[in-house]
C-alpha cells in the first residue's frame, strides 16, 4: 500500500455540503490508487487524530473559512504534517478578495474598480454617508461581496443606489468586511493552474450562466450553466489570459495549484482578474478537474498528483 | 460541455425543483456544534425502543409470513380499529372502509395535489403555511392564493374575500388548524364553523390535516372539522404521537374521493409497509398509547414554557412571537425590514439555526418572520440557543441602524404602511 492520507472534508464554514461532496471524490480516488486513505472531518480532536493515525500526508478537500483562509495551513505547518496546496500566506490572501485586490491593484495585475468598506465603519464613523460617492465612483451596476467567502454566497447586486444598503445587508450577514465591485460585463473564464516546479495554466474554461451571474445556485445544479472547454476565445486572448493566470498565481506565492477567476471586458476585451482561489472545488460540476480533464488528465490523475506534490515536501 | 445530457428530457414541473442557497446553509443546522432551534423531529423515547422491539418479535413469530409480504392497498385492517378508536375520541366518526394507510401524512399530501389540481388551479392555503404542503402542491402547479392567520387562525373574513375573489376556480382548502406548522396558533371554534360554512357556500374541499392535535400542553380541545362535517379529507398521522420512522399515516375522505386516492396509492407504491403497519397494530395492543402522549405532553410543554421565557429574555422588544397551546413551533416576527433569510449565516456562525420565514410563503413574504422548534433541543440548548439568537438579532438591526440611518428604519416602515 501506498501512504496513509488523511482527507479533510466538511469543515466549519458555510461550504460544508459542498466540501463534503469535493471530499468523497478525492476519497474514492486515492483509494483507486492504492493509498491508504481515509476521511477526516474537522473537530476540537483534528491534531489528536491526525497524531493517532499515523498520517503521513493530508489533503485538503476543505472550502471556506479554516480550511481555505490559512488556519488549516497553519496549524500543519506547526505540526510539520505535509499538505496539499498554496501554503499559510496565499491562502490568507486568496481567501480574502480585499486583500488580494489590493495586491492585484498594487501590482498592475488588472482587477474592476472597487472599494471596501466594513461594518465597523458603518457603525463607528458613519460610512453610511460614502455610498452615494462609491456609486458615483465605481458606476452602477455595483457587485457587493463578502471580502471572505466562497461559492458566491452573500453576493448581491446593487442595480441602482436604493439597492445598495440591501445588497450590503446580505454581504456582511457573511463577513464584517465587503467589497463593493464595478460590475464587468463579459465573457466569465475560470484559469486553472497546475504544477510545482514548473506551474502550467490548463486550458481555459469558459463559464455561460443563465442567472444574472454565476451565484450558488448555478454553480451546483447540474444542468443550469453551461461549460466551453476550450474556451470560446481566439489564440491571443488564450495566451494573454493564461499568462496573466499564471502571473498571479505567483504574484500570490502559490504552490502546486489554484484557479483564476476572470472576465473579459466586452466593451475594451481586456480580461479582468476577479480573484484567485487556493482551495478549487472538486465536485462533479467543478472547474479544475474539468480543465484538467481536457489536457488529458482524469480526476484520478490529479488528485494523486497533488498528493505527490505534497508527499515530496515531507521533512527526510 | 454540459453536466446533464438529460436535460431536454424532464417534464415542465421540474423546474420548480432546484438546489438552494438556503438549503445548504439549512444543512449546516445539522453540524453537532450548532442549536437546531430549526428542526421539527419530534422525540421519540417514550416509545420505549424494548417495547418497539418486543411487538417486532411477536409479529415475526405470530404473523411473520403476513407481515413481510404486500398487503392489500388500503392497508392492515386490525390497525384501522386503532384509528376508528383514535378518532372517535376526537369526535370523528368512521369506517374501516373510509380509511386509507399512506406513507405518512406527506404522501397523502402528494396524492391530494394529484387528484385534485390541474395546473392553474387555485388551492387556498394558510399564510404561513406547511412547507412540506407548498413543496408537494408547487409540483403540480397550482395557483396558491393566500390567507393570513391571526392568533385564532386563518382570518375567516379573508377567507371569504379570496373565495370571492377566484370564484369557480378554488380546488380547495388546505389547513393545519391545530397548533399550526409553522404559525403555532389554533383555529378557534367560530371560525371553524365560518370556514365549513365558507366551503359549502363555495362548493369547495376542505383538507384537514392534523398532526399535532394530541399534544396539547394547555387550554381546552377544540372539535376537529371532521367531527363538525364528515364530508371534508382529514388526514392523520402516528409521526408526533408514536413516531415518524416508520412512516404510517391515514386519509379519510368521501368514499369517491377516497377511491381516487386508491388509485394514486396503488401507483405510487401498491401499499404502505406492511411490516409498519403490523407493528404499530402489536404496539398499540401490548401498550397503551397513551400513556406515550402523556410522557411526551409532559417533555414538550417543559420545552414550549423553557422557549417562551428565553424569548422574552433575550429578544428585542420589537420582536411578537406566537403562543402556541400545543404542537412544536413557535412563529417570531420581526421588525418588517430585517430578512431572517439574510441573517441566517450570522446566526450559523453564532452556532444557533432557525427557519426563515420565505420558504413558509409560496409568493416569498414573511421575510422578517422565523419558526423556532422546541421540540428536539433539550431546555438546556433552547435556552443557550435563543440567547444567541437574541445576540445575533440584536446585531443585525444594529448593522440594519448603521447602513439605513436612526431614523430611517421607522421611515421605512410609515413608507410601507402609506404605501398599503
Amino acid at each position: 500500500m501506498k501512504e496513509r492520507i488523511a482527507v479533510l472534508m466538511g469543515g466549519r464554514s458555510l461550504e460544508r455540503e459542498v466540501s463534503i461532496k469535493s471530499g468523497e471524490r478525492v476519497y474514492d480516488a486515492l483509494r483507486a490508487r492504492g493509498y491508504e486513505a481515509t476521511r477526516l472531518d474537522v473537530d476540537e480532536r483534528l491534531v489528536q487524530t491526525l497524531a493517532e493515525e499515523r498520517i503521513d500526508c493530508v489533503y485538503i478537500a476543505l472550502h471556506g473559512k479554516y480550511g481555505e483562509d490559512g488556519t488549516i495551513q497553519e496549524m500543519l505547518e506547526i505540526l510539520q504534517m505535509p499538505y496539499t496546496g498554496p501554503g499559510v500566506y496565499s491562502s490568507i490572501v486568496g481567501f480574502d478578495k480585499v486583500l488580494a485586490k489590493q495586491l492585484f491593484a498594487e501590482e498592475g495585475i488588472p482587477t474592476p474598480g472597487f472599494f471596501a468598506l466594513s461594518s465597523e465603519a458603518f457603525k463607528e464613523i458613519g460610512a453610511s454617508s460614502l455610498l452615494p460617492g462609491v456609486v458615483d465612483r465605481l458606476g452602477l451596476p455595483i457587485v457587493v461581496k463578502p471580502a471572505r467567502q466562497g461559492s458566491a454566497l452573500g453576493i448581491k447586486f446593487a442595480h441602482s443606489a436604493e439597492e445598495l444598503p440591501n445588497a450590503l445587508i446580505s454581504a456582511l450577514s457573511y463577513d464584517h468586511k465587503v467589497l463593493l465591485e464595478r460590475h464587468v460585463h463579459g465573457t466569465e473564464l475560470a484559469v486553472s493552474i497546475l504544477g510545482h516546479d514548473e506551474p502550467k495554466a490548463l486550458p481555459v474554461v469558459e463559464i455561460v450562466t443563465k442567472k444574472e451571474f454565476f451565484d450558488f445556485e448555478s454553480m451546483y445544479t447540474m444542468g443550469m450553466t453551461e461549460y466551453f472547454v476550450p474556451a470560446r476565445i481566439d489564440d491571443a486572448l488564450k495566451s494573454e489570459v493564461q499568462e496573466l493566470a499564471l502571473k498571479v498565481h505567483q504574484l500570490l506565492k502559490c504552490r502546486d495549484v489554484s484557479r483564476v477567476d476572470m472576465i473579459v471586458d466586452e466593451q475594451d476585451g481586456r480580461p479582468y482578474v476577479l480573484e484567485l482561489n487556493t482551495s478549487p472545488g472538486m465536485t462533479e460540476t467543478s472547474l479544475l478537474p474539468m480543465a484538467a480533464a481536457e489536457e488529458g488528465i482524469s480526476f484520478e490523475d490529479l488528485v494523486e498528483d497533488l498528493v505527490k506534490m505534497a508527499l515530496a515536501r515531507r521533512a527526510r | 460541455m454540459d453536466f446533464d445530457s438529460w436535460k431536454h428530457l424532464y417534464a415542465g414541473r421540474t423546474a420548480l425543483m432546484h438546489s438552494s442557497a438556503i438549503r445548504e446553509l439549512m444543512a449546516v443546522a445539522s453540524r453537532p456544534d450548532v442549536i437546531p432551534l430549526s428542526g421539527g423531529l419530534p422525540y421519540t423515547d417514550p416509545v420505549g425502543y424494548d417495547r418497539v422491539a418486543h411487538a417486532a418479535r411477536e409479529i415475526m413469530r405470530l404473523e411473520g409470513p403476513l407481515s413481510m409480504n404486500y398487503g392489500p392497498s388500503d392497508g392492515y385492517r386490525p390497525l384501522k380499529c386503532h384509528v376508528r378508536q383514535l378518532m372517535a375520541e376526537d369526535g370523528m366518526e368512521v369506517d374501516e372502509d373510509d380509511i386509507l394507510f399512506t406513507a405518512g401524512a406527506q404522501q397523502a399530501l402528494e396524492f391530494t395535489a394529484k387528484i385534485f389540481v390541474d395546473p392553474g388551479d387555485v388551492v387556498i392555503v394558510e399564510a404561513p403555511a406547511y412547507v412540506g404542503a407548498l413543496q408537494a402542491f408547487n409540483a403540480f402547479a397550482p395557483k396558491f392564493v393566500t390567507v393570513a392567520m391571526d392568533d385564532d387562525g386563518m382570518d375567516t373574513d379573508l377567507l371569504e374575500k379570496a373565495l370571492a375573489a377566484n370564484r369557480g376556480k378554488v380546488k380547495f382548502i388546505y389547513t393545519v388548524p391545530n397548533f399550526n406548522n409553522p404559525a403555532g396558533v389554533t383555529l378557534s371554534y367560530e371560525r371553524r364553523l365560518r370556514l365549513l360554512e365558507l366551503a359549502r357556500e363555495h362548493d369547495v374541499l376542505v383538507i384537514e390535516d392534523n398532526p399535532y392535535g394530541r399534544l396539547r400542553y394547555e387550554g381546552e380541545d377544540v372539535p376537529n372539522l371532521r367531527s363538525m362535517e364528515p364530508d371534508i379529507v382529514y388526514l392523520g398521522t402516528f409521526s408526533k404521537v408514536f413516531a415518524p420512522g416508520l412512516r404510517v399515516g391515514w386519509v379519510t375522505a368521501p368514499r369517491p374521493i377516497l377511491d381516487k386516492y386508491m388509485m394514486a396509492k396503488q401507483a405510487a407504491d401498491l401499499c404502505s409497509s406492511s411490516f409498519a403497519m403490523h407493528l404499530l397494530d402489536r404496539y398499540f395492543h401490548e401498550n397503551a398509547w397513551t400513556k406515550n402522549v402523556d410522557a411526551l405532553i409532559e417533555t414538550y410543554r417543559v420545552r414550549r414554557d423553557t422557549l417562551l421565557e428565553a424569548l422574552e429574555e433575550h429578544f428585542p422588544e420589537e420582536a411578537r412571537w406566537t403562543h402556541p397551546q400545543g404542537g412544536f413551533f413557535v412563529w417570531a416576527t420581526l421588525p418588517e425590514w430585517l430578512n431572517t433569510s439574510e441573517m441566517l449565516p450570522r446566526a450559523l456562525e453564532a452556532k444557533v439555526a432557525y427557519v426563515p420565514g420565505a420558504g413558509f410563503y409560496p409568493d416569498g413574504s414573511g421575510t422578517n418572520c422565523m419558526r423556532l422548534n422546541f421540540s428536539f433541543p433539550s431546555p438546556e440548548d433552547i435556552r443557550e440557543g435563543v440567547k444567541r439568537l437574541g445576540k445575533v438579532i440584536k446585531e443585525q438591526m444594529s448593522v440594519y441602524r448603521s447602513l439605513f440611518g436612526p431614523g430611517t428604519t421607522k421611515k421605512k416602515a410609515d413608507e410601507r404602511e402609506r404605501s398599503k
